[in-house]
């Protein structure tokens, strides 16, 4: 079994490493409600953003801010395939030109004949500091494939 | 408004049949480039892609859902949270379809004390011989504009 990632070596209370998005992209919004087939004008059309009364700029998905912990557990862990489980509660929104920061800690270890799983807390934090994602996330430190 | 008994036969009622998904190359590099992931792999899919179907493969759209719930004009639907079990990675190029099931309907109050109705729904992705690859439990609540 080959272990792979900064996750393998993984201990109880070690910090994963920060990932900083700059200015979250409206562009980018557009292409993910195309490919997510999400129709909520929230993401695409700011005038729709002002009637719902949530300011002036589009508002992130929940799904695109919860992709970019994936970013980071899949670097941490060395492959897509080392995602295991992960829970995410949307708390507040993100918008265009926002910044966000995503990290997390490690909670647990367990190693099984499987290989071992890493269990983490996880979190994104928006401006001012303001949690927008709080969460847990199981990674694989072999491949199951 | 509508009592939560009639809600969830409303939501129970109507089986959600899935849907098929084929992730094709170019879609998964767009959504690579939307999501800023890192570049490089062209053979496993980003796990967001398990979100992906558990959006487009419901098998209902998002006003069928509505209808579903019995919202009216100035109910809210809100994504509350999303939990992900990938068990072995999609592949690009991959067809996959869906298995969905309602399973859970809540009423609760939310902090400025509208009710909050809470539906998940969890769906599974497959292959052609039925082998699972993960499931995703989308957490939807619908904020009633009543009763305030």
């Amino acid at each position: 079994m080959t272990e792979r990632g900064a996750a393998a070596v993984a201990a109880k209370g070690d910090e994963l490493p920060r990932l900083e998005i700059h200015g979250v992209n409206a562009d980018f919004m557009k292409i993910a409600a195309l490919v997510l087939r999400d129709g909520n004008p929230i993401h695409f059309d700011t005038a729709v953003v002002k009637t719902a009364g949530l300011g002036t700029r589009e508002v992130n998905q929940g799904a695109v801010t919860m992709a970019y912990v994936l970013n980071l557990l899949i670097d941490w862990g060395g492959s897509r395939s080392a995602v295991y489980d992960l829970k995410c509660r949307f708390k507040a929104n993100v918008f265009a030109g926002d910044d966000v920061l995503v990290g997390g800690e490690v909670v647990r270890v367990a190693d099984s004949e499987d290989g071992r799983l890493v269990e983490c807390d996880i979190w994104v934090d928006g401006v001012d500091g303001i949690r927008v994602i709080s969460g847990c996330a199981s990674i694989r430190t072999s491949d199951q494939i | 408004m509508i009592t939560l008994e009639e809600l969830e036969d409303c939501v129970r009622s109507r089986p959600m049949p899935g849907g098929n998904l084929t992730i094709e190359s170019y879609e998964s590099q767009i959504l690579d480039y939307a999501l800023c992931a890192a570049d490089g792999d062209r053979i496993l899919a980003h796990p967001m892609w398990f979100v992906v179907a558990s959006v487009r493969c419901l098998g209902v759209t998002t006003a069928e859902f509505c209808q579903m719930a019995a919202m009216n004009d100035l109910d809210a639907l809100l994504f509350g949270g999303v939990e992900l079990h990938q068990i072995r990675p999609l592949l690009v190029g991959g067809d996959y379809s869906t298995k969905v099931d309602v399973t859970g309907v809540k009423r609760r109050r939310a902090r400025d004390g509208a009710t909050l109705d809470c539906i998940d729904i969890r769906v599974e992705v497959v292959d052609a011989d039925g082998n699972s690859y993960g499931s995703v439990i989308s957490n939807y609540l619908i904020k009633r504009s009543e009763e305030k």
